[in-house]
């Protein structure tokens, strides 16, 4: 039945159907003889339509042979006559006449376009192309500047600094120009620090005595809002209070904690001196960042530890995480081919009727 | 006319040579005309597409392939038929009285009985009607094959298809002739009426 139907909607004839045709026409085999018998006689109404169709064809054959009114032998006049008549336009329009190969490639032409348009406007919906020259990326650098007030690394300022590195598309030179943009910088007193550290639970076992996480919730709101969006990299978080311009060398106020004998600041271990570690991931760089013990701080959390990198010195953590902009999908000239291929379909289309009325004329 | 002098005359006619063209279209032309005729239904648009049909035929000699060479213009026949059928259809002011070509013109009947005459006239028109309702696909693998018979091979290299679907629309095509003549049975001989 499968192949029947198969058959029927791409007009090939089955076996059935040449068994019928060869028996109608007289001229069927043996074997198409005993298969239209056994339609035959599953079917009795195919007799009597078959015995139709063979007297029909009887009928058909009685009429003679038509023979041509006149002779239809040419002339150069007639051929030279047939060429000027037929213009350029009219022979391609011949060519994509309806009998011929090339009738369907307009329309063809047409839907694909159309496909393609389509297609591309989805993508474009979802995310999975965009246009070129809008990918931005971004990477932030999370500075965190500390120095030292004194000797027993008493950082009673930290200065976070997060530095936003955008890439835009580039110039008309071809050549990306990198922004950056400092966001802002916060003090983020020494106190605060070490209360984040207390509240972070010592490591034990294996990982006793490395370096306790700490998440500063203030560079990691920052940190987040300017991944967030294209725009976002812009605007200045609320954690962070927009200063006056981080200056570029680490102007540090001297130490103002209670209690702690005041010391003079080394110079040796200020923020300028200190080669900012490489830092791999955001967290660790936190855990430099935050820079800042207290003599009492140190001892009662575990976190406090961490900062002892910053704490020697070394108080400048560099972590650079590349944010991802808003280029994520395949970057094409978008609207340039939309508009391309939405002429070439309407161009595709237009040639159609157009030759269909030469044709027609 | 045998195939040597055929292959001859095309060569010929390659390099331009009217005289052996026409020799091809003195052989051909019976046959051109016939089923143009039984195709478009109009006598004078049959003789305009045929001499179209040889014209075309001189010009696009070049390009002849081999095989059948009647089936290769019969294929230039049939676009040019289909062509005039299609802007036919676009504009039908024609009586269709006019164009109606009766196969009773050439009806062969030995017999002498005036009767028999008018029946076979009045079957004539019953069957030229019923072959006008079919779809011109149709109705020219009909033409072809049981009206002027010629073999299924010949007509799908004609018509431009494969065999198979020439036998298709044949069958299509006798049911659908044995159904139109059926709405007259007074006038079907006893053997075809069911």
């Amino acid at each position: 039945m499968v192949r029947r139907l198969i058959n029927r909607l791409s007009g090939r004839a089955g076996p059935s159907t040449d068994a019928i045709n060869a028996y109608v026409g007289g001229n069927a085999s043996d074997d198409e003889v005993k298969l239209v018998e056994k339609m035959m006689r599953d079917d009795p109404a195919l007799e009597k339509d078959l015995a139709t169709q063979r007297a029909l064809l009887e009928v058909l054959g009685r009429f003679g042979a038509v023979e041509a009114p006149r002779s239809f032998a040419i002339t150069p006049e007639m051929v030279a006559a047939a060429e000027a008549s037929e213009s350029r336009i009219s022979r391609l329009a011949e060519l994509f006449a309806p009998q011929r190969k090339l009738a369907l490639a307009p329309m063809v032409l047409a839907g694909f376009a159309a496909l393609t348009v389509a297609l591309l406007t989805i993508g474009d919906i979802t995310g999975v192309v965009e246009q070129s020259g809008r990918s931005e990326s971004f990477s932030t650098a999370m500075i965190a500047e500390s120095a030292p007030t004194g000797a027993a690394g008493a950082h009673d300022i930290i200065v976070v600094t997060v530095v936003v590195e955008k890439a835009t598309g580039a110039d008309a030179d071809g050549v990306s120009e990198p922004q950056t943009l400092r966001l802002a910088a916060t003090a983020v007193p020494a106190a605060a620090a070490v209360q984040a550290a207390k509240a972070v639970p010592a490591p034990t076992g294996a990982a006793a005595g490395a370096a306790a996480e700490i998440a500063p919730e203030a560079i990691m709101e920052a940190l987040e809002s300017s991944t967030a969006g294209g725009d976002a990299v812009t605007e200045t978080p609320p954690s962070l209070s927009a200063q006056a311009p981080v200056p570029e060398e680490a102007d540090i106020a001297p130490d103002l904690s209670a209690g702690d004998e005041a010391a003079e600041p080394d110079p040796s271990d200020s923020v300028d001196s200190a080669e900012p570690p490489e830092i791999d991931d955001l967290e660790s760089a936190s855990r430099a960042g935050v820079g800042g013990e207290t003599g009492a701080g140190a001892t009662d959390g575990a976190g406090a530890g961490a900062l002892a990198g910053a704490a020697d010195g070394a108080g400048a953590g560099v972590a650079q995480g590349a944010g991802a902009g808003a280029g994520d999908g395949i970057s094409l000239p978008l609207w340039q081919l939309q508009v391309a291929l939405a002429a070439l379909a309407v161009a595709a289309i237009g040639a159609w009727a157009g030759l269909r009325r030469v044709r027609r004329d | 006319m045998t195939n040597f002098d055929e292959q001859r005359f095309i060569q010929l006619t390659r390099d331009g040579d009217y005289d052996a063209f026409n020799r091809l279209v003195a052989e051909y032309q019976n046959a051109v005309f016939a089923v143009v005729l039984r195709t478009v239904r109009n006598r004078a648009a049959a003789e305009d597409i045929t001499q179209d049909t040889f014209i075309s035929a001189f010009r696009k000699i070049s390009s002849y392939r081999g095989g059948i060479f009647r089936a290769w213009l019969f294929r230039i026949a049939k676009n040019a038929s289909l062509d005039y059928l299609r802007k036919k259809s676009r504009r039908p002011e024609t009586s269709i009285d006019e164009d109606i070509v009766y196969f009773s013109e050439t009806v062969k009947d030995d017999s002498a009985d005036p009767l028999a005459d008018v029946l076979n006239a009045e079957l004539a028109r019953l069957i030229e009607q019923c072959l006008g309702g079919l779809s011109d696909d149709h109705r020219l693998a009909m033409v072809m094959v049981d009206v002027e018979g010629y073999q299924y091979d010949e007509a799908a290299d004609s018509i431009g298809v494969s065999i198979g679907t020439v036998k298709s629309r044949l069958n299509r095509a006798r049911a659908r002739m044995r159904d139109c003549v059926q709405r007259q049975p007074e006038l079907l001989p006893a053997s075809m009426r069911l």
